[in-house]
């Protein structure tokens, strides 16, 4: 089975993310593989390994510095990778969707998976709008995958519980957190990492325009508000007045 | 000229979700500055009684029933929706940010090519523009989202919007569509823990962290919370360590939540967890270390041991019902 896992490389969720002149400055912030994109790399490897055979093809679109991000799950595993170059990091998710559609139309690949959202934008709407466009089934915030027959069952995560879906392959499955645990690469697999394929394609070659669309756009950003003003207390005695404020001063209760 | 703003209502078998009222409390609002009227839609199999429910907050309904639609799918969905969406005049299209709006809005945005304003916690229009507030980056920033495209998808945060009350006015109509197969089938639809309020959904929310020291000790949260009304949460610690399933995190990668009441105990207060809380209205914390930081977005902190503190909060929780 060949397995494309589309991943994101942003910036890591500890990071402290820099708001000014109405602009995110990520400049200096530690980037990492969106950690629900690893969930679907590691899923990959796991069935490649199940079945003993099969590929894992990573695809990334974005910038030049995105290839440590790249290398990172070629190092976990991950046979070759794609990576459409991009000036930028990919804020519009249509152009994002349209990149990477057209770099899978290339493969066509037996299933694919990704993270459910990208930690980043926290958009969660790649992976349907990937699909679409190859005109293929896809399930969001997946917990469970057994493949066989040419289908996938997945469990998905919904409000109150879950759904069972089946789908007919290829499909898109993005991952949600309980899928898996993803291995730490091996220093065997960061030294072979170094020699994987990674094929380098424009977004030309790939026949995707990246002119602004020009229906919607972020017009800036700010820094969240800031908290100030908390009472504190000491001891466990001090809940009654705690609660007594709750009601009369916060009057939330 | 495109206008009107059609919610598209969303039901867990035979109750409506909170966020289909607060979008219908959203839309009212916003019509005022569309000039336009607001349309309300819902999807299922023998549905009509919902229709009803929500023909009684004074608006007109136009539902569709089909086994098809029986389970929500975002294919059977986008099949009834696409066609209805392009034959009416819509400025604004809302649905709420759970997993099925999320889902669908994603489809309907790929279907109609017209873009998705993703998980707002404010909505504007000006003129022809729809103006959304979104967080992003686990909310480090929060992004202004500049719509001109018609019409414009957006996703509502649950607990964000000021729900409708009922009016007179509203009225049902049964539209039919015509569905092809399904591009998924859903096997099994599995309630978790009937009964139990959803954390996205709460007013109230109690959490517990790793503070509590022992996964016994999560009964307190649980009894905490029963007391409150409130729903049960957890940091990624301790759904980390097991003692809870991941459903109950809140968190960058688990739940954003958005209470009027937030009570953190045992939690540190990392940035992955403020991520999904910071938007509460009010956040008392617990936990025995004052330099928590926690503690700097407490409206009400008390320092102090968890495991001796809940239960003197579960007590208070309770006299106030008695009242």
């Amino acid at each position: 089975m060949k397995i494309a896992v589309l991943i994101k490389y942003c910036p890591d969720s500890e990071a402290a993310i820099k708001v000014a002149d109405g602009k995110v400055d990520t400049s200096g912030v530690k980037f990492s593989v969106s950690p629900y994109d690893e969930y679907a790399v590691e899923e990959a490897l796991r069935i490649t390994e199940a079945s003993g055979d099969g590929e894992v093809v990573v695809i990334n679109a974005g910038p030049e510095s995105n290839a440590k991000g790249i290398k990172d799950e070629l190092a976990r595993g991950a046979h070759r990778a794609i990576h459409v170059v991009t000036d930028e990091q990919l804020v519009c998710p249509a152009h994002a969707s349209q990149l990477l559609a057209a770099a899978l139309k290339e493969e066509n690949p037996d299933m694919i998976l990704c993270g459910w959202k990208g930690i980043d934008y926290d958009l969660g709407g790649v992976g349907t709008m990937v699909a679409e466009i190859l005109g293929i089934p896809h399930v969001m915030l997946v917990t469970k995958i057994e493949t066989g027959d040419g289908k996938a069952v997945c469990n998905r995560q919904v409000d109150g519980g879950e759904e069972i879906i089946e789908v007919t392959l290829p499909a898109i499955i993005g991952a949600q957190k309980g899928l898996n645990e993803p291995r730490y690469p091996s220093l065997k697999g960061i030294m072979a990492a170094k020699k994987k394929p990674v094929k380098k394609v424009t977004a030309s070659e790939l026949g995707v325009d990246l002119a602004p669309i020009g229906k919607a756009q972020y017009t800036g950003f700010e820094a969240p508000p800031a908290k100030s003003g908390g009472k504190q207390f000491e001891g466990p005695e001090s809940v009654g007045e705690v609660v007594r404020l709750l009601r009369e001063e916060a009057k939330v209760i | 000229m495109a206008n009107n703003i059609l919610v598209i209502a969303e039901h867990r078998g035979e109750s409506l979700k909170k966020v289909t009222l607060e979008g219908i409390g959203a839309a009212k609002e916003l019509a005022g500055s569309t000039g336009g009227g607001v349309h309300v839609t819902v999807l299922g199999s023998g549905v009509s009684a919902l229709a009803d429910e929500l023909a009684g907050y004074g608006v007109p309904v136009s539902y569709f029933d089909d086994p098809l639609l029986e389970n929500y799918t975002y294919d059977g969905y986008a099949q009834a929706l696409v066609p209805f969406i392009q034959s009416g005049d819509y400025a604004l299209i809302l649905m709420g940010a759970t997993p099925t709006g999320r889902d669908l809005a994603a489809t309907l945005a790929s279907r109609l090519k017209t873009p998705v304003a993703m998980d707002c916690t404010g909505l504007a229009i000006e003129g022809d523009k729809v103006l959304a507030t979104r967080p992003v980056f686990a909310g480090k920033a929060i992004g202004k989202f500049e719509v001109t495209a018609k019409p414009c998808i957006a996703v509502l945060r649950p607990n964000t919007f000021e729900a409708a009350v009922k009016a007179d006015g509203g009225s049902v109509e049964n539209v039919q569509a015509s569905i092809g197969d399904l591009a998924i089938t859903v096997k099994e639809v599995v309630q978790k823990e009937s009964g139990s309020i959803e954390l996205t959904e709460a007013d109230i929310v109690v959490s517990g962290g790793r503070g509590l020291k022992d996964p016994s000790n999560y009964k307190l949260i649980t009894d905490l919370a029963e007391a409150a009304g409130a729903a049960a949460g957890a940091s990624r610690a301790i759904v980390d360590a097991e003692w809870v399933e991941h459903a109950h995190q809140v968190g960058q990668t688990g739940k954003t939540v958005s209470p009027k009441l937030y009570i953190a105990v045992g939690i540190s207060g990392a940035i992955q967890h403020l991520a999904g809380m910071s938007t509460s209205k009010v956040i008392v914390a617990i936990n025995n270390n004052p330099d928590a930081p926690i503690f700097k977005v407490a409206d009400y902190g008390i320092i102090a041991d968890a495991m001796q503190t809940v239960p003197l909060m579960t007590e208070e929780f309770k006299k106030l019902s008695a009242d």
